[in-house]
């Protein structure tokens, strides 16, 4: 049949499988650096989950399992091939498994605290209409992405309908300031800058707004106070602030000027033009005005970071709302959310990480760090947990630590990480996970060693030359 | 000839001056605070390796300015005050340099000059937040870090702070007193402090202000007293003296400086046996048996005062990989009885040990406790021994490939050239069991350990790279398209693979390719050696054509 059949001839060859070897080095290779360039889940999305990633590995296998069976009936001196051939297969079958129908999740716990819901970490769209229970829906858009012409739609029971018109992978939140509408509050805003050889920094301040006329930039705090305000602060106050400290204040006829202290020591206060540097005295940092706008407020957008660096880069959708007479439209970056004020109904949404439930609830009793001695590097940490399952009656208590995991019912809790919660606690992070595909990886492992060396010790390289022919 | 006048010249002048340095400075003896137990970076270790590890770190030298280094140590305790201001700090980066606004020449950096840079301290400060959080950091941030470091180590050694040398007793894991901490816990009250602390303090003392004399014979007892005075104070088995000793002996020993030398003889020697004195070729052999014993006790060594199997960075698998590979090359000694194979292993001896003996700052030779996860796990330890024995195998089959295209270029036999591509491809048939098992191992470490079969991590999946290139090349063997010839250019081609999973992954991924980080972890050289490999290789195809057409016109 392999013989006869021109495509199964080609799917079972050499002249198939080498160059798809090659292929694969070239495309792994790249990928590898697309990861060091960019970020581990740029590779992921862009190469090893993309759809033409998974069709040639798939090829792959289509080629072993047809190259093992062209050769039926097998002779004696084959055995090591086709053992071999057969764990690759059986690998690769169970990555299929696993990618279809495992389980990768997260689950954080502070000490006493108890939770059975976990954090897949694929991104949900959820949406809540007033006190009804939400909606999700999955986020991922491996396959097809909601472009402004092309939006996902999701209509509301109230008859309205929310839009996804973008996506964007990778973004980055921009603050930028934007004309105020007739029924908002306008602000003054500057634009500043504060460049030091070390560092580089952007902001923007209002004028009279109680949250953003400052700003903790840690090596010092700005201040964007009005001249008569800043003038009447009494002595005391000023007093009161230690560390560097920046203060831009704008006189009636909008001249600007700046004042700066360190360690509670103020100087005097000086003109300020814009676009021109001036020296801070401190770290060799320098100040300069790029922009002042009247009458603006500040907008948060996101913008695409086609090529995003980090571990994990933040990825960001736009949605717009239409609920006669309302509309309304914003960006959620992942882990936001906005409740929207409809008249009288509340409309929650929400991008984040997609939950799930598992069947038993877990309890963090304590969480321990031992340490190297002598150092700050912990050398050990570990979770005691009480594992409850109330719909077989089953509670135990475990201890869970790195190499240490806790198997239950398919799922595997493992301790990923922590962090620290203030006051001695901890907040310990577990990595949850359920692998049906396990068996068929380990036993095709197994499998395909035990081939390659039989092949190897059975072979003589004398024979090795077209010993396939 | 100008460079004979120029040596000769240094000769002269090293021949007048070194028996002056000689007498202006009376030899102290360090014999005994060699073995004084410091902890220091997690562990319990002789103040030899601290001293070391420390001046290294800070200098980029375990021998700073010709000083030995517990001598170094004292001296910047006792001159506190002038080596503050005088250069000791190492900057590794020409971008942060300029930064500092520094020149280029310059290497080092004063500690007061770095204190006092507006801004630096900040800025190294941040980096280290970056990196916490997992943020990529370019060349010069990274070594900001890296200066920082240098800069607390250093600070900390004149404060006393790092010299935790009292043992807290009953505790195992407790963390130890340094001299800084009980000096200032009694700074106010100094009548309030006890009998032992005040003894502690001024035993030391001595050392350094007899050091700082060059009062040999009062040093060499106030070291004798400290020491014995820590052992009245910590109880006689407050560490465990074997291993100290042990440490003490490895850090003179240097086995593995030794073993690169023993190889170089060896090589030396069997190449000679080749031209002409065939005998000479056992002389050659006997120092290849003796390199790879000193080796093993080198291992032995290791294995003991670090308390696991010597592959957990760099340095130490680059050892552990050239020690396999000559170990391979006696396996296959004794069934091929093939000399060659001893001489390219030898070569590859020497380059390997020489590499890991000449880049401490790369290749960091201190032994460090284990990280958490890589803790008290036997998966780890078959899959990292593994994956290296089979870079080892992959190690000798580049100098088999070698040998091979001297043999079609210089001999052109190819009947020889036969038997040498039999023997190279028994050598990549173990690397390929081997490095196949490795990954699978890894695998299953890593499903065990985070529940994760494969992550497409670089590291991983480099490994699989490799496999799958030596995998290409032995179906290119059974295809038919590689005969001998493209057999053991491939072999040679495909251990770039290798090269990329054992040491690119680290230092060409791990610094990110946009860094610039190009200065760092030696890179120039990998691509220098890289590059001048395949134009060999190219140089070779050509070379040998013809022999390529003739086998095209045998098979048609």
């Amino acid at each position: 049949m392999f013989k006869k059949n021109p495509i199964l001839k080609f799917l079972s060859s050499l002249q198939l499988a080498i160059p798809l070897i090659l292929v694969l080095i070239v495309v792994l290779a790249l990928a590898t650096f697309l990861e060091a360039i960019y970020s581990t889940p740029v590779g992921v999305r862009y190469v090893y989950h993309a759809w033409w990633f998974k069709g040639l590995l798939i090829l792959l296998g289509v080629n072993v399992l047809c190259s093992a069976l062209s050769r039926f009936p097998w002779k004696k001196y084959q055995t090591g091939f086709v053992i071999t051939h057969l764990g690759i297969i059986l690998i690769l079958l169970g990555a299929l498994v696993t990618q279809q129908m495992g389980i990768q999740a997260q689950l954080a716990l502070k000490e006493g605290q108890s939770g059975s819901i976990v954090q897949d970490t694929n991104p949900d769209f959820y949406i809540q209409l007033g006190n009804q229970p939400y909606s999700s829906y999955s986020a991922s858009f491996f396959w097809r992405k909601p472009t402004p012409t092309h939006p996902i739609l999701f209509p509301l029971k109230s008859g309205g309908e929310v839009l996804l018109n973008r996506f964007y992978f990778s973004a980055r939140k921009k603050e930028i300031v934007v004309p105020a509408s007739k029924s908002q509050k306008g602000f003054t805003a500057i634009h500043l800058e504060l460049v030091s050889p070390f560092v580089k920094q952007k902001l923007w301040l209002f004028l009279n707004d109680a949250s953003k006329s400052s700003e903790n930039l840690g090596p010092a705090q700005v201040f964007f106070e009005p001249k008569r305000v800043w003038a009447q602060k009494p002595r005391s106050l000023l007093n009161q602030m230690a560390g560097n400290v920046l203060v831009i204040t704008l006189g009636h006829h909008g001249e600007l000027a700046y004042q700066i202290s360190s360690h509670r020591i103020w100087g005097s206060l000086h003109k300020l033009q814009i676009n021109q540097s001036y020296p801070m005295g401190w770290m060799g940092m320098k100040l300069k005005i790029l922009q002042m706008s009247p009458q603006v407020v500040p907008k948060k957008v996101y913008v695409k970071v086609p090529w995003p660096q980090g571990r994990s880069p933040k990825s960001a959708i736009h949605y717009l709302v239409f609920q006669y007479p309302f509309e309304k439209s914003g960006w959620l970056g992942f882990q936001d959310q906005a409740i929207l004020t409809l008249g009288k109904t509340k409309l929650g949404l929400a991008y984040g990480p997609a939950q799930s439930r598992l069947p038993f609830l877990l309890k963090l009793i304590n969480f321990k760090v031992g340490y190297n001695p002598g150092t700050h590097t912990p050398a050990s940490y570990a979770s005691q947990v009480i594992m409850t399952d109330p719909s077989r009656g089953i509670q135990k208590r475990v201890k869970i630590y790195m190499n240490h995991p806790l198997h239950y019912r398919g799922y595997t809790v493992y301790q990923a990480s922590y962090s620290p919660n203030g006051m001695g606690k901890y907040v310990s992070i577990f990595a949850i996970g359920k692998d049906p595909g396990t068996f068929l990886k380990y036993s095709g492992s197994l499998i395909m060693i035990s081939g390659i060396i039989l092949m190897f010790w059975f072979k003589k390289p004398e024979q090795d030359q077209g010993a396939v022919e | 000839m100008k460079l004979m006048k120029k040596i000769g010249v240094w000769i002269f002048i090293l021949g007048f001056i070194a028996p002056i340095l000689h007498a202006a400075q009376p030899k102290l003896d360090y014999q005994i605070l060699k073995y004084l137990p410091i902890q220091n970076e997690g562990r319990v270790k002789p103040f030899d390796t601290f001293a070391r590890d420390s001046v290294r770190t800070i200098t980029g030298s375990e021998y700073f300015n010709g000083h030995h280094p517990i001598g170094m140590i004292l001296d910047w305790i006792a001159n506190a005050n002038v080596w503050r201001k005088r250069p000791c700090i190492l900057i590794g980066n020409l971008q942060l340099k300029k930064m500092l606004g520094m020149t280029p020449q310059e290497n080092y950096a004063t500690y007061s000059f770095l204190v006092h840079r507006p801004g630096f301290l900040a800025y190294a400060r941040a980096n280290i937040l970056k990196k916490q959080a997992m943020k990529q950091l370019n060349a010069e941030q990274t070594e900001s870090m890296m200066v920082y470091g240098r800069l607390e180590l250093f600070s900390a050694i004149i404060s006393g702070d790092a010299i935790s040398i009292i043992p807290i007793s009953g505790h195992a894991r407790a963390k130890w007193d340094s001299i800084g901490e009980l000096q200032r816990a009694y700074l106010i009250h100094p009548q309030s402090m006890p009998k032992p602390a005040k003894t502690i303090m001024s035993l030391f003392a001595t050392v350094v202000s007899s050091y700082f004399q060059r009062n040999t014979t009062m040093f060499a007892a106030a070291s004798r007293q400290l020491c014995s005075y820590m052992k009245q104070v910590g109880g006689p088995n407050y560490a465990n003296w074997s291993h100290i000793a042990l440490e003490v002996t490895y850090n003179t020993l240097r086995p593995f400086r030794k073993a690169w030398i023993i190889f170089l003889i060896a090589a030396i020697f069997m190449a000679l046996s080749l031209l002409k004195f065939s005998k000479l070729f056992w002389i050659g052999f006997a120092a290849y048996i003796l390199g790879v014993l000193i080796s093993i006790t080198g291992f032995v060594m290791r294995c003991i005062i670090a308390g696991r199997p010597p592959v957990t960075n760099m340095y130490e698998s680059i050892i552990w990989v050239t020690f396999g590979c000559t170990v391979f090359a006696l396996i296959f000694f004794g069934i091929f009885k093939n000399r060659l194979l001893l001489l390219s292993a030898s070569i590859l001896g020497v380059f390997g040990f020489l590499i890991a003996d000449c880049a401490p700052l790369i290749l960091d030779p201190s032994i460090q406790p284990l990280e958490p996860v890589l803790r008290s796990n036997y998966w780890l330890t078959a899959h990292v021994l593994t994956i290296t024995l089979s870079y080892a195998a992959f190690l000798l089959s580049l100098g088999m490939g070698h040998v091979c295209f001297w043999t079609m270029v210089k001999l052109k036999d190819p009947q020889k050239l036969k038997t040498q591509t039999q023997m190279l491809y028994r050598v990549v048939q173990v690397g390929v069991v081997l490095l196949a098992a490795g990954t699978i191992l890894g695998g299953i470490w890593a499903s065990y350990s985070w529940g994760k079969f494969w992550g497409w991590d670089p590291k991983e999946t480099w490994a699989l790279i490799a496999l799958l290139g030596y995998i290409a090349v032995l179906h290119g063997r059974v295809a038919g398209w590689l005969k001998d010839r493209g057999f053991s250019m491939a072999v040679v081609i495909a251990f770039l693979g290798v090269l990329m999973a054992w040491y690119g992954v680290n230092f060409v991924l791990g610094v990110g390719l946009h860094s610039y980080g190009f200065a760092k972890g030696g890179i120039r050289y990998v691509i220098t050696f890289t590059s001048l490999d395949i134009l060999l290789v190219i140089w070779v195809g050509w070379k040998t054509r013809n022999g390529a057409q003739q086998n095209k016109l045998q098979n048609t």
